[in-house]
């Protein structure tokens, strides 16, 4: 089997097939990887483009992009985690959005599960690329300063990222570096027999605990485990059903997916068509108003995709 | 229906399952009043053995669910016996009233709350039936009873203490109603689609209930007695009987099974705490020296904290279940020991859920009934397909402290029954055990017992631990004449209407009932990648509602089998809460000072 050249994310071509800049996300990737080895336990966890991994099979983990942690803080009012949720800091479970308002009421919100070492080696390679992607995907207000210092250095906090727009993550452990490093600590399963054994467990994330229980499970079983190719963060889906217009209707299809595809979506607009002749903010989900991006990100599925099989 | 699917269903129950008997469990020992049993003190008092467990890490040191609760008199006298722990009765009617008006209504309530049975009612006759059970391996008990349970709706609230009561249950969905929440549940959007709740029986636009009455019985005869009285005495005091629903358990072989033809009800959660007399709500029956043993009451039963159905006590940690959380303060004061109730009326359709499983198990190369058996993850019997993937095994299913030990992920390991357990007769678990499932290719993920516990699976919401938080109390019954088991049936029996009441009891309807069935059942995605639940999913994509199911071979090469009908459609339903028996008559049923709300 030949050794494995990473991908951009869901193979998306920004750069128009340049091959300096698809070698060198291909070394970011294979580095991040093998930066995390002290955490591999007894190292069924490979790097594929060192070695060849048995992939008997892929397997998607799952989980939910609504932030857990606040879910379960405020157990007993669900409005008060939405509300805490707007905070880009707190978009903790690998996806975050940005609310566009009119008139106060919500008339779009867009969901990125994009990283940021994807956007600053895009942007240290192509610049153009980059601003022209901010100009098409946030405003075409988007000045070349905006994203740039002037020695040209990339600004990922810069405000169409931040307080105007998302185009990838800021919250400061959403990376492909933690998505990696998660993966890799494979370490804790040797003291466990079983799910409950190793509890209790003490991270909130949906996102950590789901991709750590998976990979212990497999790694007590014997399997080598790798990251799928192309590695990454994905909406494998949504569900929007019981979501209805302001007359009771069953809502249309207004999910865009402006970068990615179906199943491996990396940034997804939610904006009713101008002919329907309301806005997102009058959709009622389940009977209740969305007043909060959350609303709409706990009904989103986040995955990441391993390959497995064989004997460690 | 003909052909294979039929031959299958008029041969379920054809071989009864041979229940465990000869086994003599002793009497609980009291402990003193108050004084929380620790696993070590119940293994000193003999309830878990005469040996102390020896921790061996410090985890296992941790003693955080020896602090067990109790539940004093006052309590036992005051919580639901449908609540904890459960009627249980093969007989059972739901009544469903509305009231015209509310000082007549409460004093309905009033007349009604010494007629509502108690947990420690309850209680106490289960402590005998079990011992009989376990004696005799006969499931009837030899003493009958009647029993009744109450529980009120979000209008009733309003109608008798007002907006501003309502207001104060945090719960959205219970101030709601199934109603309004029936879409976001899977239900059709389309009014003229069945399933709609604009066609329900019960609870569906226009025809929510204000309280829902269940009346349960050992003998038809009292069900009826008990009920008409009920009846009689709500409408004289302008209290209208608007549904009424007999639910009856199977007979025969089938006893204990739903319409499908398979054994339900096997896997329930425990309930952590101890009553003053030091029973343990939910028995302990593993060896203390396993750790399994502080988180599993019968094996693979798992012991919750009683604030995930009861209001007022602590509940379950996201995180650890042995550390208990606070109870939930999203509850007026004299909601205190009661519990929301779940109802929803769920019509089968036996003859189409059997051709379809002969269908898909002739494409798939099996047969019809382990084609619906890998659909719903276990045998008819019971017997877990993770246990015995190849065929049903009834002795398996008749083991009732092995029936429920599985995994998914990893082997399952063996389980060393506690001292006392052994001393009474109970010669051990030696059934095929399970292996590792990770994949799903015994058990599929979207099998119907793994979508909605997935057991020690990570979820989608995270660690096992999770899990834990929604689980449910589940008190359902079916109702309408079996088919399963019926040779030659008469195009009429086919055709008459059957199927569960399901019934369940929590304190959070989002996170543990509605969590279960949007998030998991009706999803192909959660909790696991692998399909829609196959018996109670429902998908709705704009209209599109075909399902389907992974059923992944060892090669890991999987095949997807479309579901393109429903088997089980929602045909009536409400949220309820089942207060204390106290509060029925002091708040509900009181009358409001100065001729007011009382708020």
């Amino acid at each position: 089997m030949a050794l494995v050249r990473f991908s951009p994310p869901a193979g998306i071509d920004d750069a128009g097939g340049d091959r300096g800049f698809l070698d060198r996300w291909h070394d970011l990737v294979s580095g991040l990887i093998a930066e995390s080895t002290e955490l591999s336990g007894r190292g069924a966890y490979l790097n594929p483009a060192l070695g060849d991994v048995p992939s008997d099979r892929e397997r998607a983990i799952t989980w939910t992009g609504m932030s857990r942690p606040l879910l379960m803080e405020h157990r007993d009012d669900r409005s008060a985690a939405y509300a805490a949720a707007e905070d880009r800091a707190v978009q903790i479970e690998y996806l975050e959005w940005h609310v566009e308002r009119t008139s106060g009421k919500i008339s779009a919100v867009t969901f990125t599960c994009e990283t940021p070492e994807y956007w600053r080696l895009l942007a240290a390679l192509h610049p153009d690329v980059v601003l022209d992607l901010y100009r098409r995907l946030v405003s075409p207000d988007v000045a070349r300063g905006d994203l740039f210092a002037p020695d040209g250095t990339y600004l990922p906090l810069n405000r169409w990222n931040t307080t105007d727009g998302a185009v990838h993550y800021v919250m400061p452990i959403n990376s492909m570096r933690d998505l990696l490093g998660v993966s890799q600590e494979l370490e804790p399963s040797q003291h466990a027999d079983d799910g409950y054994d190793a509890l209790p467990y003490s991270r909130a994330t949906g996102a950590d605990a789901r991709i750590n229980f998976d990979l212990w499970a497999m790694s007590r079983q014997g399997h080598r485990i790798a990251t799928a190719n192309p590695p990454g963060l994905y909406m494998i889906g949504w569900d929007d059903s019981g979501w209805t217009t302001p007359d009771g209707r069953r809502v249309g299809d207004y999910w865009t997916i402006d970068r990615g595809r179906p199943g491996a979506a990396l940034r997804v607009t939610y904006r009713v068509p101008d002919s329907e002749g309301f806005l997102v903010g009058d959709i009622s989900i389940g009977g209740r108003p969305i007043e909060f991006g959350g609303q709409i990100a706990e009904h989103i599925t986040m995955s990441a995709h391993v390959v497995t099989g064989g004997i460690a | 229906m003909s052909g294979q699917g039929g031959d299958a269903l008029a041969g379920l129950g054809a071989v009864g399952v041979q229940r465990l008997s000869g086994i003599s469990l002793p009497q609980p020992t009291p402990v003193a009043p108050g004084a929380p049993a620790s696993p070590a003190e119940r293994a000193a008092s003999g309830l878990l053995g005469e040996e102390a467990p020896a921790p061996a890490s410090a985890a296992q040191q941790r003693t955080d669910a020896s602090a067990e609760p109790v539940f004093d008199e006052t309590a036992t006298s005051d919580i639901q016996g449908n609540v904890i722990p459960g009627f249980n009765k093969d007989h059972q009617r739901f009544l469903f009233f509305t009231a015209a008006d509310a000082p007549r209504a409460r004093e309905w309530l009033r007349g009604l709350a010494p007629r509502l049975s108690s947990m420690r009612e309850v209680l106490d006759f289960r402590r005998e039936f079990r011992r009989e059970r376990l004696e005799s391996g006969s499931a009837t008990p030899t003493k009958t009873a009647t029993w009744t349970a109450l529980a009120v709706s979000a209008s009733a609230v309003v109608k008798l203490l007002g907006e501003d009561a309502l207001a104060r249950f945090g719960d959205g969905a219970f101030r709601q109603g199934m109603a309004a929440r029936s879409t976001f549940l899977g239900d059709p959007a389309d009014p003229e689609a069945p399933g709609h709740r604009d066609g329900w029986k019960v609870g569906g636009s226009g025809t929510e209930a204000d309280f829902v009455v269940i009346v349960a019985s050992d003998s038809l005869d009292e069900l009826e007695a008990a009920a008409s009285g009920i009846i009689a005495e709500a409408e004289r005091l302008a209290v209208t009987l608007t549904f009424d629903q007999l639910g009856e358990n199977l007979p025969g072989n089938l006893a204990g099974h739903e319409h499908f033809g398979f054994k339900d009800g096997v896997s329930q959660p425990g309930v952590r705490g101890a009553t003053v007399d030091g029973e343990d709500i939910s028995p302990r029956y593993l060896d203390p020296r396993n750790p399994h043993s502080r988180i599993f009451g019968k094996p693979g039963q798992p012991l919750v904290w009683p604030g995930q159905f009861v209001v007022g006590w602590p509940r379950q940690s996201p995180a650890d279940p042995l550390v208990a959380a606070e109870a939930s303060d999203a509850f007026p004061d004299w909601a205190r020991n009661g519990s929301y109730l779940v109802f929803r009326r769920l019509t089968q359709d036996v003859p189409a859920f059997w051709d379809f499983a002969a269908r898909a198990a002739q494409a798939h190369g099996t047969d019809p009934v382990h084609f619906a058996s890998m659909m719903v993850g276990r045998w008819p019997s019971g017997a877990p397909i993770s246990r015995t993937p190849e065929g049903d095994d009834v002795a398996l299913a008749g083991d009732e402290f092995a029936h429920n030990h599985f995994q998914f992920d990893d082997d399952t390991t063996a389980w060393m029954p506690s001292p006392e357990l052994s001393r009474a007769g109970y010669p051990g678990d030696g059934h095929p055990r399970a292996r590792a499932d990770l994949f799903g290719q015994a058990c599929p993920v979207a099998g119907h017992i793994r979508k909605v516990n997935p057991r020690d699976s990570a979820t989608d919401f995270g660690a096992p631990a999770d899990t834990f938080l929604r689980l449910m109390l589940r008190r359902g019954i079916p109702f309408g004449p079996p088919l399963a088991g019926v040779a030659g049936p008469s195009p009429e029996l086919v055709e008459t209407e059957r199927g569960l009441l399901f019934a369940a009891y929590m304190t959070s309807i989002e996170d543990q009932f509605e969590f279960v069935v949007r998030r998991w059942a009706n999803s192909s995605l959660q909790p696991n990648v692998g399909g829609h639940d196959p018996i109670i999913g429902q998908a709705d994509v704009y209209g599109d509602r075909t399902r389907h199911i992974d059923l992944p071979a060892a090669s890991g090469e999987a095949t997807r089998v479309a579901i393109e009908q429903e088997f089980v459609t929602a045909t009536g339903g409400g949220y309820f809460f089942a207060p204390g028996i106290s509060a029925v008559a002091d708040v509900l049923g009181a009358e409001p000072a100065g001729g007011g709300s009382p708020g």
